[in-house]
């Protein structure tokens, strides 16, 4: 079974706090883990390193086989939009766009034809998590400030 | 869900950051034409004058004052003119066509009228002069007995009509016609007009004019040119030598030197309105744009987060803006146009110097305001509208662009983990 990420040496250091030190693990592909650990104790800045939306101080962190580090900001983009779903432990949603626009917004630059063609998924993954009566409600309007249970589920 | 459909949603959604952008654009537009449409049509009304004198050119040459200012006389700025200096004139190069005029001053103790003794050739002359006719018959060199015109406000203000006899210096003459000469910028402006001959015979025999001039019946005391534009320069300054020190020599150059400081004033004052207006509102326009973005960075990190690239996401940004300053900009040409509409006329009171005065100024000052209303319509300057439209679009994008930039980092963690 090959590996989905594998961490290497990861560290991340905020000014002199070092948040990460030395880490490293692997997570096989096909298989569901979770990060547990105290408050304060660098999951959320775990995640934000896996998902390249932040860089590590040193070490790598390699994802479908592709190292993170030595990509482009365009190639990370192509990762995070087509490798990588993150599910946000704030309310990260566009308010102007409802529930359904929100999840398809990763393909809003493809071709009509694909547009077409990620929007009955999108509405699948919706109705699977079951919001799929709320797929026209804007966040807003629709989701109740503590509900964690948002749109980005489903991407 | 497409981008378009995207920024379709933003534009509505954020109705109230859309609205007051797009207000502040219209606002920035419409203040830059409008004020430049005004500054610009005060440069026009200062210019005016400048379209009325007439002749390329008008000789005139000072004199004394007559011992007793009884029955004809000249007005000291419109002596005799040699008629060797007139024949000089007649022959420098570049001058097209000559039309002498006799100007006279008649005196009594309860009255005073002007008269003018005009060419029967030449728009300074009696085919200008009839062009101006409100009533009655044109003026006839030609008809014996000699008739007269007179101007329309002097016929008003004396109860003249056609028909009437006007005295002078004993001669009655038939008053032909009624004329308009304010309306003509050709045509030096008197309470009665003669035929030129008509007036140097009168000149000729005046006590107080001959006690001061050898003036015959083939003089004149006042000289319209027509002139090459490109000899203006070189024939005023040789008729300037030719007449000396008391030459009074009005063209386009002097009136030009006299108003120079008021038009350049004008002019920078335009140049300054547009350079200001324009540097604050685009200022503002920037500072409007950057805000709003800034506003949205949180939006923009998802955007990110979802794999949007920055060129992407500034695509986005500029294409939302491009549109919100392009109608905005549209909105605020058309208030332009509106207010430039309701406003009309920009109005100047402006005393006029004699040169450019259709009357002399040395008329009593009861009878003769020389006040002059310089009136010039405002009108939508179409470069400026354009360049205004432009310039608002190019520094919304152009500030969209730079905000973008700035707000779209490599990483946008930060922004997403401040939530």
């Amino acid at each position: 079974m090959s590996n989905a990420i594998q961490v290497t040496n990861l560290s991340k250091q905020f000014n002199t706090v070092s948040v990460l030190r030395d880490l490293s693990f692997t997570i096989p592909a096909g298989k569901m883990s979770a990060i547990v650990g105290r408050s304060g104790s660098g999951k959320s800045t775990l995640l934000s390193l896996l998902s390249g939306l932040d860089s590590p101080s040193s070490g790598s962190v390699t994802i479908d086989g592709v190292e993170l580090g030595g990509l482009s900001e365009t190639e990370l983009a192509k990762v995070r939009r087509e490798r990588i779903g993150i599910v946000f432990q704030g309310f990260h949603l566009i308010p102007s766009l409802d529930a359904l626009a929100n999840v398809l917004l990763p393909v809003a630059f493809e071709d009509k034809t694909t547009q077409a063609e990620y929007q009955d998924f999108a509405k699948q993954l919706l109705t699977d998590v079951e919001l799929g009566h709320r797929l026209n409600h804007r966040p807003l309007n629709s989701v109740e400030a503590n509900n964690n249970e948002s749109p980005l589920h489903a991407h | 869900m497409s981008r378009f459909h995207y920024l379709k949603q933003e534009l509505v959604y954020r109705f109230g950051r859309s609205a007051v952008t797009l207000i502040s654009i219209a606002l920035v537009v419409f203040m830059a034409v409008t004020l430049t449409a005004i500054s610009r049509a005060s440069s026009d009304a200062l210019r005016l004058p400048l379209e009325n004198v007439g002749a390329d050119i008008v000789v005139q040459l000072s004199g004394d004052i007559p011992k007793k200012l009884e029955g004809l006389v000249f007005p000291h700025p419109t002596a005799q003119l040699p008629a060797d200096a007139v024949e000089k004139i007649r022959k420098l190069p570049g001058v097209i066509r000559t039309t002498g005029a006799v100007f006279l001053w008649d005196l009594s103790p309860k009255k005073f009228q002007s008269l003018l003794g005009v060419d029967s050739k030449g728009t300074s002359g009696i085919p200008g002069l009839n062009s101006q006719l409100i009533s009655g018959n044109p003026l006839d060199p030609e008809t014996v007995p000699v008739e007269a015109l007179v101007d329309g406000d002097f016929a008003a203000k004396n109860k003249l009509k056609v028909g009437d006899q006007i005295a002078l210096q004993g001669q009655s003459y038939r008053i032909s016609g009624t004329v308009d000469t304010p309306k003509s910028g050709n045509i030096m402006r008197a309470d009665i007009y003669l035929p030129l001959a008509e007036a140097q015979l009168l000149a000729s025999k005046a006590p107080w004019i001959i006690d001061l001039y050898p003036f015959t019946q083939t003089d004149v005391n006042l000289l319209f040119l027509e002139v090459d534009q490109r000899h203006l320069v070189t024939v005023t300054s040789a008729v300037e030598k030719m007449l000396g020190e008391k030459a009074i020599v009005s063209s386009e150059i002097s009136i030009q030197e006299e108003l120079e400081d008021l038009m350049f004033l004008s002019d920078q004052m335009s140049v300054i309105f547009t350079a200001v207006i324009a540097l604050l509102a685009l200022a503002l326009l920037a500072r409007s744009t950057a805000t709003a973005i800034g506003e949205r960075r949180r939006d923009l990190a998802v955007l990110q987060a979802v794999g949007w690239t920055r060129p992407r996401i500034i695509s986005q940004l500029s294409l939302e803006t491009a549109i919100l300053s392009g109608v905005g900009g549209l909105l605020g040409l058309l208030f332009a146009w509106l207010g430039i509409a309701l406003i009309g006329d920009v109005e100047l009171a402006m005393e006029l110097s004699w040169e450019i005065s259709p009357s002399p100024h040395f008329l009593p000052e009861t009878d003769f305001d020389r006040t002059r209303m310089l009136v010039a319509p405002i009108q939508m300057p179409l470069l400026t509208s354009a360049l205004a439209w432009i310039l608002a679009v190019l520094t919304a994008v152009s500030s969209a662009v730079l905000a973008g930039f700035k707000m779209v980092r490599p990483h946008p963690w930060r922004w997403l983990a401040e939530d």
